[in-house]
């Protein structure tokens, strides 16, 4: 067995976002201060809120997006999903403008608006909220020309991911960053299935009870293993991963039959990778294949480094004494 | 290695062993890795610390109750498993964590048992914590102090020297002794660790407890036994305000004939009643006194003619103190005050060898005669008388300019063959050395082949000593390094 307790630490760093961790707040308040400083927007009592992976500390390296659940209590009902859209670009274009190369930075969207960054090369995305009926939960936007919305509820998934890391002695973010990691090394960016989908599943995963472990490679291969069978169930038998925000509702995954047909497989390729790699005796061997389900991050860097006293290619270095080797040749019991 | 080749080893070996840890279901905890031993007795958990010279020290073992395992010679005063001893090891053999724990499962198995095949090591010293008072104490043969009463007067190099005595009532002369008691504990099974272990083990009659609580007393020196193995280890002793008595150990040494006889040598105890004549106590024949004497030889006869001059210092035993005296009483004070040999076993001859009936003498009145002087006509001499009163000499000479050592056992006993030659004076180097007057010139052997000629000689002559020749004729020996370099 292999748990290369310092190795999974170091991956663990080396996905954590760097600049970004600093930019996104920066770039998060610019947003928020521009919409405050609306007086329309002030009547329906704009509360700007951070959600999103960056907010659950579930982001990896890069942090594309940095999502802002802009809350509108007081919104009169009369306002439809495209009013508030056009009222949200009308504010943000006002305040940000065009780029150096005089492309708008205010994007439309259907559920919002995004506003780029290019110093910091990421995108900041507003979302229009009002309350819904009960109190307690929101509605969004769902196709905003069609005054359609849809029921949310992101910051309940803030605090359930706290609540479900405490409970496993702060296993739950790292492992769930691992898994956005193996995502995007085996898929790639901007495949199908998202980042979002992987976090979600591995809540279900964490949920049922059926993830264990002691370390984070243990967390790890456990939690893969069963992320690789609800995405199985979901793509065989179309059974749908719950939105544990809001009880019955299920997330789906906008993708061909082809995209899920290959996502199905090679999830189930790494877990059964994993769960070698965590048996495996040789630490070179084992530090391999996790190296290769965690790919590089994204400053293209490999994510998990080899242990010491092993090449790259896991191999045992030379100069590593074996324990049987006489490392004083003259032996014991020698005087001097 | 370079140093990133060494942190890489250091690194693996950690982590390889930490790997072998998680394997066998131990967990990181902040002071080290938490697991169960299982032994054949039941099961311990224990914490494994890996300390900052691993893997070049075996890792610490503390059961998490320390008071759960019984106490024995195989813990440490902090309760950790005494593993391995000191010198018991081949190769770094824990650095593999599956070996090491079924090490650790063995050593409960043998503490269940009563560890039947046990090493027995005096080291008592372990269990005790060690005194801010930095002195050595030095006792000698203990049994010298049946009342138990000793004291220890302070002596230069920071000594305490034991002496018999008691407290006076009145003490004013010699305020810096410090008194003590010897106490004998008999067979330990059990290391005592504290003052109350120790008290129990000693008669109450002495009323040790009193003295110490009256300050009559500070120091007490522990005999005990473990199998057939004497030991002893001196502690201070004092009051606490409490109404305890508190416990230090002193750093302590047995200064007897014993403690360095222990160090001679196991021929040493053959040698001591062996008579040896040593002719030429120059550079060689002066190292070769010494080891004789170091090796356990008391008595000896020195023979020499000249006289210690500066020039010799560096190649000679002797220092710049003897400037001016014989060379044969230069080394006879030499030893004599430094190897405790009394001075009435050394003789000393301050003439070279001059007629046969002076060397049938020596031969007829010594077990062994050591020609050193590397002279041709006296070791002719001796060679031949030896032959005609049948006995044996042993004769050493550097050679060929200092690059060869050469011993010949004179003659070789029933009829062996000498030695071949192994003279090649012909390619002497070209320049010679000479101090002013007449004499030889000066040899350019150099001092640490003088002083592996003498060992080597002492080694062949010690085999003839105990009637265990190294080799019938002698032995020669190249110690040349390299090809000399000629000075244009």
């Amino acid at each position: 067995m292999a748990h290369l307790k310092q190795q999974f630490k170091d991956a663990l760093s080396s996905i954590e976002p760097g600049d970004d961790k600093a930019n996104a707040p920066e770039a998060h308040r610019l947003v928020r201060d521009a919409l405050e400083a609306d007086t329309k927007l002030a009547e329906y009592g704009v509360d700007p809120v951070l959600i999103g992976s960056y907010k659950r500390n579930v982001s990896i390296k890069r942090v594309k997006d940095v999502d802002v659940f802009v809350r509108l209590p007081d919104l009169p009902s009369d306002v439809t999903s495209k009013d508030i859209l056009d009222r949200f670009f009308t504010v943000l274009h006002a305040e940000f403008g065009s780029d150096g190369d005089g492309h708008r930075r205010t994007k439309r969207q259907d559920r919002s608006l995004q506003v780029s960054f290019p110093e910091y090369d990421l995108y900041v995305d507003a979302v229009p909220a009002r309350p819904y009926w009960d109190g307690e939960t929101w509605e969004i936007p769902q196709k905003g020309d069609e005054d359609e919305w849809v029921r949310t509820n992101p910051e309940k998934l803030t605090s359930l991911s706290s609540e479900m890391n405490a409970a496993h002695d702060g296993y739950y973010v790292p492992t769930v960053k691992l898994l956005r990691q193996t995502r995007r090394s085996i898929f790639g960016s901007g495949k199908k299935p998202g980042g979002f989908f992987i976090e979600v599943a591995t809540y279900q995963a964490f949920a049922s009870g059926l993830v264990s472990g002691n370390d984070h490679a243990e967390y790890y291969v456990s939690a893969l293993e069963e992320v690789s069978k609800i995405i199985d169930d979901y793509v065989t038998f179309g059974i749908g991963v719950n939105d544990p925000t809001l009880p019955g509702r299920t997330i789906s995954i906008r993708a061909t039959d082809d995209e899920l047909d290959a996502a199905k497989a090679r999830f189930a390729d790494a877990a059964e990778t994993a769960r070698d790699a965590l048996d495996e005796e040789d630490e070179g061997k084992a530090a391999l294949a996790f190296q290769g389900l965690l790919g590089k991050n994204g400053d293209d860097e490999t994510v998990f480094p080899m242990p010491p006293g092993f090449n790259e290619d896991g191999s045992k270095r030379a100069s590593a004494i074996s324990s049987g080797a006489r490392t004083v040749p003259a032996g014991t019991r020698t005087f001097g | 290695m370079t140093l990133t080749e060494y942190d890489d080893y250091v690194a693996y070996s950690r982590q390889h062993f930490e790997e072998g840890l998680i394997r066998a279901g131990f967990t990181e905890a902040d002071n080290g890795w938490r697991g169960t031993i299982v032994h054949p007795g039941g099961a311990t958990d224990v914490l494994i610390q890996l300390r900052s010279r691993y893997p070049f020290q075996p890792p610490r073992v503390v059961p998490l109750d320390s008071d759960a395992v019984a106490w024995s010679w195989h813990r440490e005063l902090d309760g950790s498993l005494c593993l391995i001893a000191e010198d018991d090891h081949e190769g770094l053999w824990w650095t593999e964590a599956p070996a090491f724990l079924e090490h650790v499962a063995a050593w409960f198995q043998q503490a269940a048992a009563g560890w039947p095949d046990d090493r027995p090591d005096l080291d008592l010293d372990r269990y005790f914590k060690s005194s801010e008072d930095a002195r050595l104490y030095l006792y000698d043969d203990l049994t010298r102090y049946p009342s138990g009463f000793v004291r220890f007067r302070p002596a230069a190099n920071n000594l305490m020297r034991i002496a018999s005595g008691t407290k006076p009532a009145k003490s004013s002369k010699h305020s810096k002794d410090r008194f003590g008691y010897i106490a004998n504990l008999g067979d330990v099974d059990v290391p005592p660790r504290s003052w109350d272990d120790i008290s129990a083990r000693i008669s109450p009659s002495v009323d040790l407890d009193r003295r110490i609580r009256n300050h009559t007393m500070e120091i007490v020196v522990l005999i005990y036994r473990r199998g057939s193995h004497d030991g002893a280890i001196t502690l201070e002793v004092w009051p606490t305000v409490d109404g305890g008595i508190a416990v230090r150990r002193l750093s302590s040494g047995a200064d007897t004939e014993a403690a360095k006889a222990a160090r001679s040598g196991l021929l040493a105890p053959e040698l001591r009643g062996r008579r040896v004549a040593v002719v030429g106590v120059g550079a060689l024949g002066s190292f070769i006194a010494d080891m004789l004497v170091r090796s356990g030889v008391q008595n000896l006869t020195l023979l020499d003619g000249d006289v210690v001059m500066p020039g010799n210092l560096v190649r000679h035993l002797v220092g710049p103190e003897a400037v001016g005296l014989s060379k044969v009483a230069a080394v006879k004070q030499h030893l004599v005050d430094r190897r405790e040999i009394a001075a009435a076993d050394i003789t000393v001859v301050d003439h070279a060898l001059t007629a046969g009936d002076e060397a049938v003498e020596l031969l007829s009145e010594h077990d062994l005669v050591v020609n050193a002087t590397a002279d041709f006509t006296t070791t002719a001499l001796l060679h031949v008388t030896a032959r005609a009163v049948r006995r044996r000499i042993i004769s050493a000479a550097i050679q060929n300019g200092g690059t060869s050592y050469r011993i010949d056992v004179l003659p070789p006993p029933d009829g062996a063959e000498p030695l071949p030659p192994s003279s090649n004076v012909v390619d002497q180097p070209e320049s010679e050395l000479f101090e002013a007057g007449c004499g030889s010139p000066i040899s350019p052997t150099a001092p640490y082949t003088v002083i592996e000629a003498a060992a080597a000689t002492v080694r062949h002559a010690v085999g003839l000593l105990v009637d265990r020749p190294l080799h019938p004729a002698g032995e020669t020996r190249d110690l040349s390094i390299g090809a000399v370099r000629s000075h244009e």
